[in-house]
């Protein structure tokens, strides 16, 4: 019984934020215009500066001469794992600035409950996106990746999800304690978003940002998707083995440091407005 | 002295939070660093003969940072009054002050003068932590020499995001309008890539943006040319200027009428 009402309630809150979403149509053409934006200056560049669709130069570092297809693995895999980060910590801050978040928080169902729904709603207008990009970005752009391997290279991006859920657990427990946190998680969201290597390859950042895309779970992520998708499993074993070891302690020290952090709320209170 | 008061407003509620400075200079510099590493993996450096030949600048983080950031500031304007109007109809604050004694233009213009000298200064840092990261030359002379085009252009922008100011009183939330429109600029003035890239209508439409002679003329004197080299761009921007405003002003006047008989688009 606890877990059907459990699930009704994370049914609840699902609908409520995509109802939120919804009410503001004009921000679902506005963010699918974004993912045409990138890919689309992507190819841009690449033409004005090169002239050729195909780069010596990238199959170099990266093993994808076809910059716009590399750029479009990227920008997918980076769309998915900031849906998670995103999930966790907005569905904080709306509710911080709005007013909510105590009486969200007080009624009787799990915290995880509330997180894990709003995060349902992006995930599924992520999907949403998804499904409006991949074909349209065969047609206009003329990427070329082979679509069974992009399935087979689901479950490395499902093991990437699970290091990338425990990272927006972690920094939905800092949110909870700082007065003020937009700013915080907007320059949270740069740094993933410099560091995931969407748009490029981290090999060519300086040695200490490399360090750092390294430590956290979306350039890895990204990196093992791609090589999967050009090579299949056998050659990105490597990748692999080091994103379930990443995804694992992330998961881990998600959950722990959500965990102290609830715990410490409960005793000095939620900050609000 | 109302124009003072409400850039006052502006500064005292950015720089309150110290953390929201920061913010913002970071956005700018990700997104910048995006496209430039990205033009450099690319490349396999950063010296492209074709960007030489069809713009006369062929180091890519150089080209590409001036865009950037005379893009950031020129779409200030804008922002402000789709943004700075918006928060007044959320906060309840927006019909107070119109019922001031202050004139409801001198409002909003406060609004954008005060947004682009805080993105001007932010994207000030934004520049210089660019050519810093890039190893960008600079001399004393050309920063001296791009001065003027660059409050030509800011006097260009003004105007351009005028026309805003009368849209978002009629129409209650125009910021995705607004994004969509900003992104598209990137594209129409040759931010980050040349515009030869670009159809020719395409290319002549780009015409109409202040942004893409503002860009053109700032990249020209980086490369060392003189103003006689580059009057065209000038003149396109000094025929842009009374233009905007007075379609802008055109605009203004007209959504006034209609929002004095259906109100304003409050929250």
């Amino acid at each position: 019984m606890e877990v059907i009402n459990e699930l009704r309630a994370l049914y609840g809150v699902a609908v409520k934020s995509w109802r939120i979403f919804l009410s503001y149509k004009l921000w679902f053409i506005s963010d699918v215009m974004l993912g045409f934006f990138f890919v689309g200056q992507a190819l841009l560049i690449g033409i004005g500066l090169t002239g050729e669709r195909n780069s010596p130069a990238l199959q170099r570092l990266t093993g994808y001469s076809d910059y716009v297809t590399f750029a479009v693995l990227g920008f997918m895999v980076l769309g998915f794992g900031l849906t998670f980060i995103s999930g966790f910590v907005w569905s904080v801050v709306d509710e911080l600035y709005a007013g909510t978040l105590e009486y969200s928080f007080a009624a009787p169902i799990r915290r995880l409950t509330f997180f894990m729904g709003n995060v349902l709603t992006r995930i599924f207008l992520s999907l949403i996106y998804m499904s409006i990009y991949v074909p349209l970005f065969v047609i206009i752009f003329g990427v070329h990746f082979n679509f069974l391997n992009f399935i087979k290279a689901l479950p490395v991006l499902f093991v990437g999800t699970a290091g990338m859920i425990g990272m927006g657990m972690a920094v939905a427990g800092i949110v909870l304690y700082l007065k003020d946190p937009g700013p915080f998680i907007t320059i949270l969201e740069m740094l993933v978003f410099a560091l995931s290597g969407a748009m490029y390859p981290i090999s060519i950042l300086p040695k200490g940002l490399q360090i750092m895309a390294k430590i956290l779970p979306y350039a890895p992520t990204s990196e093992a998707v791609r090589k999967v998708v050009a090579y299949g499993y056998e050659k990105a074993s490597q990748e692999i083995s080091y994103l379930i070891f990443l995804s694992l302690l992330y998961a881990l020290l998600g959950y722990l440091s959500y965990k102290w952090s609830e715990k410490q709320a409960k005793t000095i209170g939620l900050k609000s407005y | 002295m109302i124009l003072p008061a409400v850039i006052e407003k502006e500064f005292r509620m950015f720089f309150r939070y110290p953390l929201r400075v920061v913010s913002s200079i970071l956005v700018g510099l990700v997104f910048l660093l995006q496209f430039v590493f990205f033009g450099q993996a690319v490349l396999g450096g950063r010296y492209s003969q074709l960007l030489a030949t069809s713009t006369g600048m062929g180091d890519y983080p150089t080209y590409a940072l001036i865009g950037y950031v005379l893009w950031w500031v020129s779409v200030s304007p804008m922002e402000a009054y789709v943004w700075g109007v918006r928060r007044e109809l959320q906060r309840g604050t927006f019909e107070m002050n119109i019922l001031s004694p202050a004139k409801i233009l001198e409002l909003l213009f406060g609004l954008a003068i005060s947004w682009l000298l805080m993105d001007s200064a932010l994207m000030g840092v934004v520049f210089a932590i660019g050519a810093v990261i890039f190893d960008i030359p600079l001399t004393v002379s050309v920063i001296l020499k791009s001065i003027p085009i660059i409050l030509a252009s800011l006097f260009a922008f003004l105007g351009f995001g005028f026309i805003f100011a009368g849209l978002v009183m009629l129409l209650k939330n125009i910021g995705p309008f607004a994004q969509i429109f900003e992104f598209s600029m990137i594209f129409f003035s040759g931010v980050f890539f040349p515009l030869s890239v670009m159809p020719e209508w395409l290319v002549a439409f780009s015409k109409i943006f202040p942004l893409t002679h503002a860009a053109s003329a700032v990249r020209a004197i980086f490369v060392g040319k003189t103003y006689a080299e580059i009057q065209g761009e000038i003149i396109w921007l000094l025929f842009l200027i009374p233009l905007y405003w007075m379609i802008g002003y055109l605009i203004f006047k007209w959504v006034e009428k209609i929002t004095r008989v259906i109100g304003y688009g409050g929250y």
